[in-house]
């Protein structure tokens, strides 16, 4: 944990959004939150710290997708993880593009969130 | 047979009575002539009888004569005297003074005998010879005394024939015998004597003969006449007549002494009598004769001029009948007969014309018919040759009467065409000849070409006697028939093929109730065949369904379909469906009904498959569903609580500090957490969030092929784990402890890594390790040799895993249904009903391999999974999917 990284939460589901938010600032990140697609990116726009962002597919407004998509075109070296509950979800060309690959995307619930820190800190170049 | 040469009637008239009159007078002259020569024959043997009885009167008398001389010399006592004295001059004088008036009769022969019987004079002719007779004296006296004999003195050379007598010389004073006197006249050359016998029996000639030798002749010695009496009297019967040479003769014998041979004297008379005779049947022959021509020329005068003119008569009368004249036509002539006869033709004429109009009406309808008749018609004789043949079958191959007649039947041109077919008629007209009646089908090619099918017969037309005399052949063309029979019988075939093909059974049933359909599926289920069943009623053919009898009086009664569906046949152990459909036969009234029963089972079963896939499926859909609704709380839930386990951990540094900011220490707080076990229960919330995590991730396997991660994996170690983790399995827990239950492990060291989804497969043993643990559990009796044998074995290609229990085991029904989502035994609460079709999902569609239980009841079940080696290519990919 040489370095502090600092990582968008977007997910419309509070407790989900805190709970993730609590366990990565245990876990040495910075985080911030946004409830929706729309506030990710105006919270994007306003912090160019951002390295990474954790984001939910369904959300009220833009969806995940939509989100990736924008971000990307704004900020194109923030890596992507997708924590979706939804089970049939795949990846789209577009996204895939933007840099996520089937290794990054997780499904709710995880057993334990260590997956996720993980994949997080390796998306970031860590090594484990 | 030879024809006779025809005669005219007056030709045969004229020579039958020329013949039969010149017979009867040929007859007439024979009879004349016969009885004329008889009558002269009668006259004449008369006459000669009379002359012969003449002939030996004058024998007798000259005998007679013969020894009244000698008696007269022999009383002349001169002689005696000399004889006495014995004085031979003397008693030749006194001999020689003796006349002789009769020449004929003169003594040529004459001896004196004393009384001892010798000779004492001999004073015989000198021109005879006597020196024989002498020497023979012994012989002739003593016949010869008082009675006369022709005799015969045989010489050698020579016979001399002799009447000679003999008397005694009496002494005429003491009547002494002194001896004999013999003698008489010698016949040979005695003319006077011939003469004599000629003269007296006025004949032409007499002779005598003596042994083919002439004796004496009244004629000339040697002429014809002697000649030809000499040959008769030789070498013909006496007797009798002879005629011929101008003569008539006739012989009689006199016996000769001294000779065997009789003398013969024959007498001839003039033949003159049978030139009269003659002349006379001349004149009678031709008066005869001529009365006989005159006859017959008056007969054929007769007959000619009456019977030939009314012959004449009916002859013209006839041939105008002949010629086809049909009125009266007989003129009426002399001989009522003839009248009568003609007359009769008249009649005769008129009811043949008559009998000629309805013949011909008779025969003219008859042709109409015979020619007109749809029928082929003929007429053969008994070889088979035509001899009538019909328009119709002429038209049929178009040929005419001269093309056919005369010809044998197979020969013609209606059999031309298949010498087979010519031979089976031929074969036909030989058995009908035989007097039977033949019936075949054949064919005929018509005349253009076109092949006809025909109903052939051939009948026998008999005599009264029943013999066969004529043949009939007849033929009816059934081409349209046989065409329709054919394509009837295709169309049943078809029908029946259909019916037959049906995988349904399929019984047709009259209006009282009886089987007339049974097709191969009905025989192949009941056992029965058709040509049993056929006529039976339902109740016995098919007992199995004993309602079916009423459905189909139903469907009768009300002419609607009547169905019964998933009607229950129990055979042996197993029930079976069947649909059951009674449809009725309704032209205008009811004929019977169909019966259809198809077996269902299958489809039941398959309909039961299809559910369970649709529940899985539904199940699936619920779940994908549900799922997103429900993984974000659970997500939350499971989130906070690890959140929470970080935060009360002594381990972060963070911690650390709040804590001191809160005036405690995380020491402190884990220590009190820990006495009120809250550890414990942020773990249940984990693991109740998990569980139901779980559950979703189950479900959501049948709502899509999981996103599954293939590696190689070691077996032994997965089933290891699965091991663990039913052990530590809290909902089993409270059922069996897993712990106590006797684990044997059957794994071979050489099993080879098999390629598949570690999670997938983990589940798989896990829920079939708790399904084994859960099925001991149900026997608590058992519980001490409770046993788990677990088995890895490498098939070929395949890995084959077998979990094996002894717990109660399964019974069909439930091994049927083992699989089932949602199917369970156990009470609610105890199992999801999903273990085992979450199992069978995973092993069989996403690793394509096989997942099948063996079980009975009492005997444990085994489940066994077997795995492809070559399966899908794992890709290794970290903790993707994972839980």
């Amino acid at each position: 944990m040489s370095l502090e990284w600092t990582v968008l939460v977007v997910d419309d589901e509070g407790p989900i959004r805190s709970s993730l938010a609590d366990f990565l600032e245990d876990d040495g990140f910075r985080t911030i939150q946004a409830e929706s697609a729309e506030k990710g990116l105006t919270i994007l726009e306003k912090n160019p710290t951002i390295n990474a962002a954790v984001v939910d597919i369904r959300l009220p407004g833009d969806d995940g997708n939509a989100f990736i998509l924008k971000a990307h075109a704004l900020r194109p070296k923030i890596k992507f993880i997708i924590y979706t509950g939804s089970t049939d979800y795949t990846l789209s060309m577009a996204i895939k593009q933007a840099g996520v690959d089937p290794a990054n995307v997780f499904h709710k619930p995880l057993q334990d969130i260590t997956t996720l820190t993980r994949a997080i800190r390796r998306v970031l170049g860590e090594t484990d | 047979m030879k024809q006779p040469r025809p005669i005219r009637l007056s030709t045969l008239l004229t020579a039958y009575l020329g013949i039969s009159m010149g017979l009867l007078c040929f007859g007439l002259l024979a009879w004349t002539y016969h009885t004329s020569i008889q009558a002269v024959d009668d006259q004449m043997s008369a006459s000669f009888n009379q002359r012969h009885a003449i002939v030996r009167d004058v024998l007798e008398s000259s005998l007679q004569e013969v020894l009244y001389r000698l008696d007269e010399l022999g009383k002349d006592p001169a002689f005696q005297d000399a004889v006495a004295k014995n004085d031979t001059d003397r008693m030749l004088d006194q001999l020689m003074a003796t006349s002789f008036p009769e020449p004929q009769n003169s003594l040529d022969l004459l001896l004196v005998m004393n009384n001892d019987g010798a000779l004492l004079l001999d004073a015989s002719s000198p021109f005879f010879e006597t020196r024989g007779i002498t020497q023979q004296l012994d012989k002739l006296l003593i016949p010869l005394h008082s009675s006369g004999r022709i005799v015969a003195f045989a010489w050698p050379g020579d016979t001399t024939m002799a009447i000679m007598g003999a008397v005694h010389i009496l002494d005429h004073q003491s009547g002494r015998v002194l001896g004999s006197l013999i003698g008489g006249p010698v016949l040979n050359d005695n003319l006077p004597f011939a003469e004599m016998i000629r003269d007296r029996t006025q004949v032409l000639d007499a002779v005598l003969v003596h042994n083919g030798q002439l004796i004496a002749s009244s004629a000339q010695i040697d002429s014809p006449t002697t000649r030809t009496l000499l040959e008769i009297a030789t070498n013909r019967p006496p007797l009798e007549l002879y005629k011929g040479q101008g003569a008539v003769a006739s012989f009689q014998e006199f016996s000769v002494q001294e000779a065997t041979v009789p003398l013969r004297i024959c007498l001839s008379a003039d033949g003159v009598v049978w030139a009269r005779l003659a002349a006379s049947y001349m004149k009678k022959t031709a008066t005869l004769l001529a009365a006989c021509f005159l006859v017959v020329f008056l007969n054929i005068l007769i007959l000619r001029k009456i019977i030939g003119e009314s012959v004449g008569k009916m002859m013209a009368c006839f041939a105008d009948i002949s010629s086809g004249r049909q009125e009266a036509c007989y003129q009426p002539g002399r001989i009522t007969e003839f009248n009568a006869i003609g007359q009769a033709a008249d009649a005769m004429v008129q009811s043949l014309q008559i009998a000629n109009q309805h013949l011909d009406e008779s025969e003219r309808k008859f042709h109409a018919i015979f020619d007109q008749t749809y029928q082929l018609i003929g007429l053969l004789d008994m070889e088979g040759r035509l001899l009538e043949s019909n328009q119709t079958s002429l038209d049929l191959i178009g040929a005419g009467m001269e093309d056919v007649e005369g010809k044998f039947l197979w020969e013609t041109r209606w059999w031309t065409h298949d010498p087979h077919e010519a031979q089976r008629i031929r074969e036909a007209i030989s058995q009908a000849r035989k007097g039977r009646f033949v019936r075949i089908e054949t064919t005929i090619r018509d005349a253009k070409g076109k092949l006809h099918h025909v109903d052939f017969s051939v009948k026998p037309a008999l005599d009264k006697d029943g013999n066969v005399t004529l043949l009939i052949p007849e033929g009816r063309d059934i081409t349209e028939q046989k065409f329709v029979q054919q394509e009837m019988r295709d169309l049943r075939l078809l029908l029946q093929n259909i019916l037959d093909s049906m995988p349904s059974i399929l019984v047709g049933v009259d209006t009282d109730g009886k089987v007339t359909q049974w097709n191969r599926e009905a025989e192949n289920r009941t056992g029965i065949t058709a040509r049993e069943a056929k006529g039976d009623i339902l109740s016995r053919t098919l007992p199995d369904f004993p309602l079916l009898p009423k459905s189909v009086d139903e469907a009768l009664k009300t002419r609607r379909i009547v169905k019964n569906q998933r009607v229950v046949v129990s055979s042996q152990d197993k029930a079976r469906f069947f649909d059951c459909t009674v449809f009725p036969l309704i032209a205008s009234e009811v004929h019977g009904a169909v019966v259809r029963l198809d077996e269902v089972t299958e489809r039941i079963q398959m309909e039961q498959t299809m559910v369970n896939a649709e529940k899985m499926a539904s199940l699936g859909g619920l779940a994908a569903g549900m799922a997103h609704e429900i993984n974000n709380p659970l997500a939350g839930m499971i989130q906070n609580a690890q959140v929470i386990s970080n935060r009360i951990s002594k381990r972060l540094a963070k911690n650390q500090e709040i804590a001191k900011e809160c005036g405690t220490s995380m020491e402190s707080i884990v220590q009190y957490m820990e006495k009120r076990g809250i550890f414990r229960m942020f773990s249940a919330i984990q693991e109740s969030g998990n569980r139901a995590a779980a559950i979703i991730d189950n479900m959501l396997v049948f709502a899509r092929g999981r996103d599954s991660t293939f590696q190689l994996q070691d077996l032994r170690a997965l089933l290891e784990n699965a091991l663990v983790l039913a052990s530590a399995d809290f909902g089993l827990k409270t059922l069996i402890n897993f712990k106590k239950i006797k684990i044997i492990k059957d794994f071979p060291s050489d099993i080879p890594m098999a390629p598949c989804d570690p999670g997938g497969m983990q589940q798989v043993f896990l829920n079939l390790l708790k399904n084994a643990a859960q099925a001991l559990a149900e026997t608590p009796e058992n519980r001490e040799h409770a046993t788990i044998h677990l088995k890895l074995e490498c098939e070929k290609d395949m890995v084959r895993i077998e979990i094996q229990d002894n717990g109660p085991g399964m019974t069909g029904e439930i091994e049927k249904r083992a699989f089932e989502p949602f199917y369970t035994t156990r009470s609610t609460g105890k199992g999801t009903g999903l273990g085992l079709s979450v199992s069978y999902f995973i092993v069989t569609e996403e690793h394509s391999g096989s997942l099948h239980a063996e079980s009975s009841p009492g005997k444990g079940t085994s489940i066994i999974v077997r795995l492809p080696l070559a399966g899908k290519i794992a890709q290794p990919m970290d903790g993707v999917g994972g839980r």
